[in-house]
């Protein structure tokens, strides 16, 4: 214990007494250690931190399925009220059954008007839950079963502070939400968002209010069987397992779907998690682009592990002579690898400490990259136990792999050799060379593969910003507004929608306008269609198909073209027949091989004949990168829609114009909040947002891999030049010039790096296949990435190797060769 | 061959500068074995290096055959010492990872000869120095001897019109001192320029002449003892 304590000690006085060893051994760890804790940090937020409430272990999410739509994301639905009532009731396996819907809601009076992300759950989402308010109280279950008699709200944390200065005497104030008032009985705990990792709501409010609180479709459909509205959640009872409440609740879903066979036909339940359920078919997404993060970080820390063992292993060349000491002194080979040990446990705690400190600040940059519908707060990436766990372990871990070889290699060296050092071709020095060569070839090889993911994801966002979103993307300003939540009927609705493009006309910088029930890219409620011919009686013969309401200046104003037949018109309204327009793939889809046009459809659930009357090229329905997706439009003077997007096509800049249609929708109604007031670009910029994300992170880490690798290569060369300066004399002596001995370097160093550039050259394209579903329009072998990425490399290589070459070359033989 | 005229070399040291040789005045002529000598540190290996070419920072006159070598750029000094010059040294300076048939490529790989000629050269070099049976081994399973034997080998594997030979049998043991001597004086009867420096009276009896240099200064009595033997 004496010993050990002493050894640690004298490691200490060795780091210290080379502080510029210690400083470079502590940064380049530091770095790699900081590239995994930062990125460990986004997937501990998201993917592993469990949610702060009651034992969220028991927590599991019921999600809908439908055996008509196999296709993954449609395996996480939502369900009907009505269902998650009778399942609720019904089951015996869980000792809550929750459910919730995330709504906007107006908030009027006192303060702007403003738009808030409200979630409105059942009145035993908190007990479900676990979560007890920090102020006030939750929801009464009792209460909350009255339709319509229980408006009362729970704010959020954040809401409470941003919009309440976070008042002390909150509870018991009115808060006037869509027209109606609201008490305010409770505000949540700091740390509770929601059942998201990523939490965004502002208040909740209880589902007796659906009828008040939620506007257009989703408050007529909400207690419509066949229409999937909640999210549901429950917590298992004590000793029931997943699988068993699963089968429990499958076998009740399949009563549900014999009691109402045209509501429920084809749909069934099954449950994970909470946490993996609330992520949905992201999950699956985010899992991939963090494994591709995590390793590529990975590599940086190999890179950095790799540079720091060249570094022992050039030190412990120099240490040679001091072991040999103490061996002679009777010194055990144990406690001499333990003594080199202690060093690298040293320099890993000191860069585990400073890639924490790294990491706390790459998290505030991340913060400010997040998407941005997510406000500031609404994120968060807590440097909690499990950061410092898995920064400790990383930092012990690379202590062991990379201190490891050079103690080994230390440890191999016999007295004798060492005392005659110097004559000889000696065999552990031929040993060590052959180690360096091959740390050059992996830090080559491993910063190809971090560039090369890199640069596929570069190609991958150039490649999806050059996709056609299939409309006009510049000069096109876009807002919703919520009328039903301010209680306009539809008469009223129509009239406001008739003066609001009256206005607008009118004005100069405006080229048109148009309203729409849903904002470009921004997805929409998908129908069940049944083409003519086939038996709507059948539900599994249906398919789904994304359908939005839009006016009649609509394809003009987005530019989307009309390929036959004709758009809508004034007169396509109530009681003229019913017309449909429907774009290319869904004309494909449902009438194939024939003129869809003049053709009929019918939805599930309703009772419309849909004529066919025009068909319109593709747009990008929910997502720049997505297949052609089938959708058709509807007549908004023939399907109403209470809320609403406003297209604005402006005759320049679309923000200089922003200004005066913000006063014209101002004047129609100055309680009407603006929400999601973007340009189209903007909106294009956030369907690309992952996109772009990722491709930042990767290309800062892999130019950080690629800077590693550099001072790695020009390490190792140095030093060889060091080493090599002798033999660089004689043959200078023997008629080497400059320009030889410029080559002899260089041709080692890029010798070596071909070498690492093949390997990793190969396991890149390699990658390049594993993540093909991550990337936009990549096949095969990326031209841009598999030429860039080499040519960047060698010629970093070729500058990290040509310092060390020039110094070779100004070797002064007579120098060299007075080594006596 | 060779005429030196008033070449100084000096290091600075602090403010000012030390001097390691001080108004050389040198004469050799094609043909002659010269041995210079003098206590450690007078500046011999100093001298040769400047002989060599090998150093070109210092001032005077030098003139090498035909060329004024003190008007020339260092790099066309280098070209003269590869042209005209082989060196052997007293550690012998053969390279550890290469073998012998390789060490004697290097001096030949600078020069630009085709690959067949240099083997059918290193071929004729190893059969006439006797260490054919030598020629894939590496310098440390070779005896110290042998090694310089192999190093004098690759001094004149260029065909050298000068070797310079710093202390060429300073590590040996006698009888392999005398087997180098005798190849180093079997080289000059062939016509090789040779300066050699060494400590030891005997091999210096092998030269035509002394010279003695202290402190890097040349001292004029054994000058004139040359140039009496000469005449
Ligand atoms: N780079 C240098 N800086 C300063 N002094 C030097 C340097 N190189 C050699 N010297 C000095 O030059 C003198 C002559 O050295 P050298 O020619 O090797 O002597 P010799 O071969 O006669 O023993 C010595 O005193 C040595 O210390
Ligand atoms: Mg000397």
């Amino acid at each position: 214990m004496d010993n050990l304590l002493l050894d640690f000690r004298y490691a200490l006085r060795l780091l210290r007494k080379s502080p510029g060893f210690t400083l470079v051994a502590v940064l380049t760890l530091g770095l790699g250690i900081g590239a995994n804790t930062t990125i460990f940090t986004i997937v501990n937020a998201v993917l592993l931190r469990s949610l702060p409430v009651n034992d969220p272990d028991h927590l599991v999410s019921v999600l809908g399925t439908d055996s008509r739509n196999s296709a993954s994301q449609q395996q996480f639905m939502p369900m009907s009220y009505r269902n998650y009532e009778d399942l609720r009731d019904r089951n015996g396996s869980l000792s809550e059954t929750a459910a919730q819907i995330f709504t906007g809601v107006n908030v009027s009076g006192k303060g702007n008007p403003e738009q808030l992300n409200a979630t409105v759950v059942s009145g035993n989402y908190f007990d479900a839950l676990g979560v007890r308010a920090l102020l006030g109280t939750t929801f009464d279950r009792e209460q909350a079963k009255k339709p319509g008699g229980y408006p009362v709200v729970v704010l959020s944390y954040g809401l409470w502070q941003r919009r309440f200065g976070a008042d002390p005497s909150i509870l018991g104030k009115t808060l006037t939400l869509n027209q109606q008032p609201y008490t305010v009985i409770g505000v949540a705990p700091k740390d509770f968002q929601g059942t998201f990792p990523v939490g965004f709501v502002d208040l909740w409010i209880p589902d007796a209010m659906h009828d008040q609180v939620l506007t257009g479709v989703f408050r007529d459909w909400f207690l419509q069987r066949s229409k999937r509205m909640v999210s549901v959640f429950g917590r298992l009872k004590q000793g029931v397992s997943l699988t068993q409440a699963e089968a429990e609740l499958k076998t009740i879903a399949g009563q549900l779907a014999r009691e109402y066979p045209n509501d429920n036909e084809g749909r069934s339940v099954r449950l994970v998690s909470l946490s993996e359920g609330s992520l949905g078919p992201a999950r699956g997404i985010f899992v991939q682009a963090s494994a591709v993060l995590m390793g590529v970080v990975g590599l940086v820390l190999l890179i950095a592990c790799a540079n720091l063992a060249n570094l022992l292993l050039a030190r412990s060349a120099d240490r040679r002579r001091e072991l040999a000491v103490r061996m002679a002194l009777g010194a055990s080979r144990s406690r001499l690898s333990a003594l080199l040990l202690y060093e690298c446990v040293i320099i890993s705690l000191l860069g585990g400490a400073a890639g924490l400190v790294i990491a706390a600040v790459a998290r505030h940059v991340l913060l400010l990259l997040r998407p941005p519908f997510l406000r500031a707060g609404d994120i968060d990436l807590p440097m909690d136990s499990s950061v410092l766990l898995f920064t400790l372990i990383v930092a012990v871990g690379t202590a062991v792999l990379f201190g490891m070889m050079p103690a080994w290699q230390a440890m191999r060296f016999n007295l004798s050799d060492t005392i005659k050092e110097g004559g000889g071709r000696s065999g552990s020095a031929g040993r060590r060379r052959a180690l360096r060569n091959a740390l050059i070839v992996t830090e080559v090889a491993l910063s190809i593969i971090a560039l090369t993911s890199a640069g596929l994801f570069l190609s991958s966002l150039h490649n999806a910003q050059r996709i056609d979103p299939g409309f006009e993307s510049h000069n096109l300003l876009v807002m919703t507004l919520d009328l039903g939540a301010q209680n306009y009927s539809r008469d009223q609705g129509e009239e406001f929608h008739r003066r609001l493009r009256e206005r607008l006309a009118a004005m100069p910088q405006v080229q048109g306008a148009a309203l729409a029930s849903d904002p470009p890219l921004g997805g929409s409620i998908a129908r069940t269609v049944f083409p003519e011919g086939v038996d709507v009686g059948d539900p599994r013969r249906g398919k789904l198909s994304p359908v939005i309401q839009v006016d009649t200046n609509y394809f003009q104003t987005l530019g989307i073209p009309l390929l036959r037949g004709r758009a809508f018109r004034e007169t396509d309204r109530d009681g003229a027949p019913m017309v449909t327009v429907v774009n290319q793939t869904f004309a494909a889809q449902f009438f194939p091989g024939q003129e869809a046009i003049g053709k009929h459809f019918r939805c599930l659930g309703e009772t419309w004949n849909l004529e066919v009357i025009g068909i319109t090229r593709d747009t990008k329905v929910s997502s720049v990168g997505e297949d052609p997706t089938p959708q058709f439009y509807l007549p908004l003077l023939q399907h109403y829609s209470s809320t609403f997007t406003l297209h604005v096509r402006t005759a320049g800049d679309p923000m200089a114009a922003l200004p005066t249609v913000r006063s014209a929708v101002q004047e129609l109604d100055h309680q009407l909040p603006q929400v999601q007031v973007r340009t189209i670009s903007e909106l294009l910029d956030q369907a690309l947002w992952a996109a772009r994300f990722g491709a930042t992170l990767l290309l800062v880490f892999g130019l950080l891999a690629l800077t590693l690798a550099a001072v790695g290569i020009y390490g190792v060369m140095s030093y060889t030049v060091e080493q090599r300066r002798q033999e660089l004399g004689i043959r200078m002596a023997l008629g080497a010039q400059k320009r030889d001995v410029l080559r002899l370097v260089l041709g080692q160093g890029l010798f070596l790096t071909g070498i690492g550039a093949a390997i990793g050259l190969l396991a890149g394209f390699m990658l390049s296949r594993g993540i093909g579903a991550l990337l936009y329009g990549i096949r095969g072998l990326d031209p841009f990435t598999f030429s860039t990425v080499p040519a960047v490399l060698v010629g970093v290589a070729l500058l990290a190797c040509l310092i060390p070459a020039r110094r070779a070359a100004r070797v002064d033989p007579l120098e060299a060769l007075r080594h006596e | 061959m060779i005429q030196m005229k008033g070449v100084e070399k000096s290091y600075p040291v602090g403010a000012g500068r030390t001097w390691v040789l001080r108004r050389i005045d040198l004469g050799i002529r094609e043909g002659e074995f010269v041995t210079i000598m003098g206590p450690s540190g007078a500046g011999k290996s100093t001298l040769m290096a400047i002989l060599g070419m090998l150093d070109s920072a210092w001032e005077g006159e030098y003139n090498f055959l035909e060329y004024t070598v003190h008007k020339m750029k260092p790099q066309q000094r280098v070209e003269l010492h590869k042209r005209f010059i082989g060196f052997v040294f007293q550690q012998y300076h053969l390279l550890d990872d290469l073998t012998v048939a390789e060490n004697l490529d290097l001096p030949l790989s600078y020069r630009d000869l085709k690959k067949a000629e240099r083997q059918s050269i290193v071929a004729d070099t190893l059969d006439r120095f006797q260490i054919v049976a030598k020629k894939d081994l590496y310098p440390s399973q070779l005896s110290g001897g042998q090694q310089q034997l192999v190093a004098v080998a690759r001094a004149v594997i260029g065909n050298p019109k000068l070797i310079l030979a710093d202390e060429p049998t300073g590590s040996l043991h006698s009888s392999q001192g005398k087997m180098i001597m005798d190849m180093l004086k079997d080289l000059n009867r062939q016509g090789t320029t040779i300066i050699q420096v060494t400590h030891n009276e005997n091999w210096a009896a092998y030269g035509d002449r002394v010279i003695q240099l202290l402190d890097g200064w040349i001292v004029p009595t054994e000058e004139k003892r040359g140039v009496a033997r000469e005449a």
